[in-house]
């Protein structure tokens, strides 16, 4: 048997029966060519008990939430010696059903990049091409799951952080509803957008880790008090689906408009109505998002000031881009003009997609509009990546990518599934419904399954 | 919009920055290119929600 291509809930399955040992899997793990780590864990050796179906299953946590005694660095030379003495309620949740921690991943410093090329620890690579990036923020976490350095991981998305590099990775990322995850721990960019979102190799390991570490957490007053996902079902029998024509634009790659039109007949053939669709206001996302990111970030940001934690001097140019972006939009001079329109815009969107999901149960989208590009983009090419996962951190909308398929170069191409608000389930049995019918999720960047 | 560097100086001490000259041409150059690009989404989508009564 090949434990690389086990889900985390088939992992988990052997552990618990005994049918495994923590040996065998650290033998199966990859090790980390990848950069993917930034401070590693010794394999555990004993088998870790817990009731949870993935105990014992290797995982890993990007390194913007804090780990109790375990430097929580935020991919920053500004936190490089940071231990927290406390530990992120995801952190806690996990630990205490059995997650058997391996450390802590690479990521763009302060989660603010598209292609976990800002860290200060140097670029994650991609499995699939080592010569390109594994996308960000949550790159390491991405880039870990697919070369199988551990079956799941956490990451966090303000714009699409988790969607995005699950796509150029060939994995299945999650961002949750706004709410339904825990934020306390986690060392914010923007908080009205950030949420925690797991990274696994299928749909039904992702809604598993989401029970977990989901729910209401007294520390978090924006945490909601929610009934579990549960395990999905992946019935899409009834389900109406609209694909938005705005993320259908000559920006799209060829190759990547046409797996994921593919993947919409494999809907389909499962019972799910599917059409074109059109939200004209996905036009102001991008603008919008820029907007509040910049904002929240240099406020969250200025807590890193003063003696305890040195000159600001030493922030990467990213991190310093946006917080000056964010202290003129806040400005006398800028806010009106831009906070106060990007709110508006803001409102437009959310009314927007309260509007289109009285009609459709689900839209379907390119996760990006490309595969995973080569390392060295500018700065504003790393921007554009996120052009369709924006819109859901604006609306606090459920949404996840999976693997598609792959374009003439051998790179996996990511489609993403967008719910209503706290319709977690309803994505993720959609997406289970569609990993039921294809086998693009079960692929590992090794020679046999390179195209 | 254009940003002059007494005005760069002034939002780098307001979000507390140490820039070097060289950071503070390029920003300067890069909020410009930016700001017009809000200008143009971000007016329209104020006129989008002034047509819908908001």
């Amino acid at each position: 048997m090949e434990l690389r291509r086990l889900s985390a809930l088939e992992l988990g399955q052997l552990l618990t029966k005994r049918a495994l040992s923590p040996a065998d899997v650290q033998k199966a793990a990859a090790a980390d060519t990848l950069n993917a780590f930034i401070t590693g864990v010794p394999f555990p050796e004993s088998t870790a008990e817990g009731s949870s179906p993935l105990a014992g299953v290797p995982m890993a946590y990007k390194d913007n939430l804090c780990t109790k005694d375990l430097p929580t660095t935020c991919g920053s030379k500004l936190l490089r010696d940071y231990v927290p003495s406390y530990d992120a309620t995801v952190v806690e949740r996990l630990t205490a059903v059995g997650a058997v921690s391996l450390g802590k991943l690479n990521m763009d410093e302060f989660a603010m990049g598209g292609t976990s090329e800002t860290s200060h620890f140097g670029p994650t690579r991609n499995p699939w091409d080592p010569s390109r990036s594994p996308g960000g923020s949550s790159g390491g976490s991405a880039a870990a799951v697919a070369a199988r350095q551990v079956w799941y991981a956490l990451g966090t998305d303000t714009g699409g952080s988790v969607r995005q590099p699950a796509a150029y990775c060939g994995v299945t990322g999650l961002k949750p509803s706004y709410g339904r995850v825990s934020r306390y721990g986690l060392i914010a960019h923007a908080s009205s957008l950030d949420q925690i979102g797991p990274i696994a190799p299928t749909a039904a390991d992702c809604a598993a880790v989401l029970d977990l570490m989901g729910g209401k957490d007294p520390r978090d007053a924006t945490s909601l008090d929610l009934p579990p996902v549960g395990p999905p079902d992946g019935d899409l029998r009834g389900r109406k689906i609209g694909l938005p024509a705005e993320c259908f634009g000559p920006e799209v790659e060829r190759d990547v408009a046409a797996a994921v039109l593919e993947a919409a007949q494999v809907l389909r053939a499962r019972g799910a109505t599917v059409e074109t669709c059109s939200i004209p206001e996905l036009r102001y996302a991008m603008a919008a998002y820029y907007v509040f990111s910049g904002a929240e970030a240099s406020s969250n940001l200025a807590r890193f000031h003063g003696p305890r934690y040195g000159d600001r001097a030493e922030l990467g140019r990213e991190v310093k881009a946006r917080i000056l972006l964010g202290a003129f939009v806040l400005s006398a001079e800028g806010y009106e003009d831009y906070y106060l329109a990007a709110q508006r815009a803001r409102a437009l969107i959310r009314r927007a997609f309260a509007a289109i999901f009285e009609r459709y149960d689900l839209l379907l989208t390119p996760t990006a509009p490309a595969t995973a590009p080569l390392l060295g983009l500018s700065p504003e090419e790393r921007r554009s990546t996120d052009l369709y996962t924006i819109p859901a951190n604006l609306a606090g909308l459920p949404a996840l990518s999976m693997p598609c398929g792959f374009d003439a170069r051998g790179l996996p191409i990511g489609v993403q599934l967008m719910g209503p608000a706290l319709g977690d389930a309803l994505v993720l049995g959609a997406a289970h419904g569609y990993q039921l019918e294809t086998d693009w999720h079960q692929r590992i960047p090794t020679e046999g399954d390179r195209p | 919009m254009e940003f002059t560097p007494e005005q760069i100086d002034r939002l780098s001490a307001l979000a507390c920055l140490s820039l070097s000259a060289e950071e503070q041409e390029t920003f300067a150059l890069e909020l410009e290119q930016f700001a017009a690009r809000l200008d143009v989404l971000l007016e329209e989508s104020v006129w989008a929600a002034e047509r819908e009564g908001r």
